[in-house]
C-alpha cells in the first residue's frame, strides 16, 4: 500500500469520514471499478450539460436549450447505452428513461433560473492546505474542482440527489469549505456568497438553491481534520462502515464483504 | 531551498484548465521512471497500459456530436464508420483524441464565423 495519498480532496475526506475501507479501495488500492450506479451515472450527465452551458456562457453564447438537452442525452446515451468499462446498473429498467425525463426537466428549470456572468466553469486547484491560526502547512496538498465560479466572487456547487439536502447539514460541508478555501487563496478574497446548488430529482424535479458562507476558523477546521485523516491513512486505519448511506449502491460491496482486516503499518 | 510559484494553465481558447501553486526545487540525482498509477474512473484498466478510448473521451465525443445534432443511435454509426471499427471499444485513444481535437475546433470555428 503507498505511503500517503498524493494529495488530499473534499470527496476524499468526507469519503473516509463515511467509510474509510472504501476510502482505501478507491483512493489507495485503485480496485477497478466494474460498474457504476445510475446515480452516479445521472449526476455525471447533469454535469457535463452544465459545464457545456456554463463554459458556452463564458464564451458570450448563449446557447438554447435544445443543445443543452441534447448534450445531456448524448452523455447519457454514452453511459446507459454503450458498453465501455464501466457498466451503469439499474434498479428497475423504467429508470433509464425516468432519469433521461427528470435531467431533462431539471436542466430545464436551471436553464430559464438568472444567470451570474460566468468566470469559470469547472475550475481546478491544487493548493498547499494551511492552518490560517498558525501558518502551518500539511505535507499533502488539497485538490479539487469548482463546478461554476461567477465574475461577483460566487462559487457554486451543483448537485444532482434524489431528495432535497436539509440546511441543517450546510454549515459542516466539506466540499463547501474547501471550495471557500481555493477559491481565498487563488483570488485573494473569500468567496462573497457560496451557493450549494441541488438539482432534485423528486417526483416534481425542484430546484433547491442553498446560500452559504465560510471564514477563517472553517478553514482551520478543515486544516484539522485534513490531518486526522491523514493520520488516520498513515496509520493503516480502515473501517468497513456496513450499513452507511454510501452501502446501497457501493461499486466495492464484494470486496468489502470479502475484507478480513488491513495489514500492519510499518512503523520503523 | 524550494521556491513557490503561481501556475496557471489554460486551454487554447483562453479558459483556465488549472490554477495552483507550485513548489519546485533543483533535483540533481537522476531518477528512474516510474509508471503512472492507473485510473480506476473508467480512465484505464489497473496496472497496465490500454490503448482503448477512455470512458470519458467516449462520452465527450458523444456530446460534441450532439451539438451538430448528431445523437444517440446516429453518433454510434457515425463513430464506427469514421474510425472504420465494429464496436465503438476498438477505437485507439489517440485517434479518440485527435478526433476530439477536430471537432472541438470545428465548433470554435464555427462559432467565429
Amino acid at each position: 500500500m503507498p505511503p500517503r495519498p498524493e494529495a488530499l480532496s473534499a470527496s476524499a475526506i468526507q469519503l473516509y469520514l463515511t467509510c474509510s475501507l472504501k476510502y482505501r479501495f478507491q483512493h489507495l488500492d485503485r480496485l477497478p471499478r466494474l460498474f457504476a450506479s445510475a446515480n452516479q451515472a445521472f449526476g455525471t450527465a447533469i454535469h457535463a450539460a452544465l459545464n457545456w452551458l456554463h463554459k458556452e456562457r463564458k464564451q458570450g453564447r448563449i446557447p438554447p436549450l435544445s443543445e443543452v438537452l441534447q448534450v445531456f442525452e448524448a452523455d447519457w446515451y454514452a453511459q446507459t447505452e454503450i458498453a465501455g468499462r464501466v457498466e451503469v446498473r439499474f434498479d428497475d429498467d423504467g429508470d433509464r428513461s425516468l432519469l433521461l425525463h427528470k435531467g431533462k426537466e431539471l436542466l430545464t428549470q436551471y436553464y430559464h433560473l438568472p444567470a451570474g456572468a460566468v468566470r469559470d466553469s469547472e475550475f481546478y486547484f491544487t493548493l498547499p492546505l494551511v492552518n490560517p491560526a498558525t501558518g502551518e502547512v500539511l505535507d499533502v496538498p488539497i485538490r479539487g474542482v469548482i463546478d461554476l465560479v461567477e465574475q461577483d466572487d460566487v462559487i457554486v456547487e451543483f448537485k444532482a440527489p434524489q431528495k432535497a439536502p436539509p440546511m441543517s447539514e450546510l454549515p459542516d460541508n466539506i466540499q463547501v469549505t474547501t471550495y471557500a478555501y481555493a477559491y481565498a487563496k487563488l483570488f485573494g478574497k473569500p468567496p462573497r456568497e457560496i451557493r450549494k446548488v441541488s438539482l432534485v430529482r423528486t417526483k416534481n424535479p425542484k430546484i433547491d438553491t442553498q446560500v452559504t458562507g465560510r471564514d477563517e476558523r472553517d478553514f482551520e477546521r478543515l486544516f484539522h481534520l485534513g490531518r486526522e485523516v491523514l493520520k488516520g491513512i498513515r496509520g493503516g486505519v480502515f473501517i468497513p462502515n456496513r450499513g452507511c448511506w454510501l452501502c446501497s449502491d457501493c461499486e466495492y460491496d464484494q470486496d468489502c464483504r470479502e475484507w478480513t482486516g488491513n495489514e500492519e503499518v510499518n512503523r520503523t | 531551498m524550494p521556491k513557490n510559484y503561481r501556475v496557471t494553465l489554460k486551454y487554447p481558447d483562453g479558459t483556465t484548465m488549472f490554477m495552483g501553486t507550485v513548489m519546485a526545487e533543483e533535483v540533481t540525482a537522476e531518477l528512474p521512471a516510474q509508471p503512472l498509477p492507473a485510473s480506476n474512473d473508467g480512465g484505464g484498466p489497473r496496472g497496465g497500459v490500454d490503448e482503448h478510448m477512455t470512458d470519458p473521451q467516449k462520452r465527450y465525443l458523444f456530446r460534441l456530436l450532439a451539438a451538430q445534432n448528431v445523437t444517440g443511435k446516429a453518433a454510434e454509426e457515425h463513430l464506427k464508420q469514421y474510425f472504420k471499427v465494429q464496436k465503438l471499444t476498438d477505437i485507439s485513444r489517440q485517434a479518440a483524441s485527435e478526433y476530439i481535437d477536430r471537432l472541438v475546433k470545428d465548433k470554435k470555428d464555427a462559432a467565429a464565423s
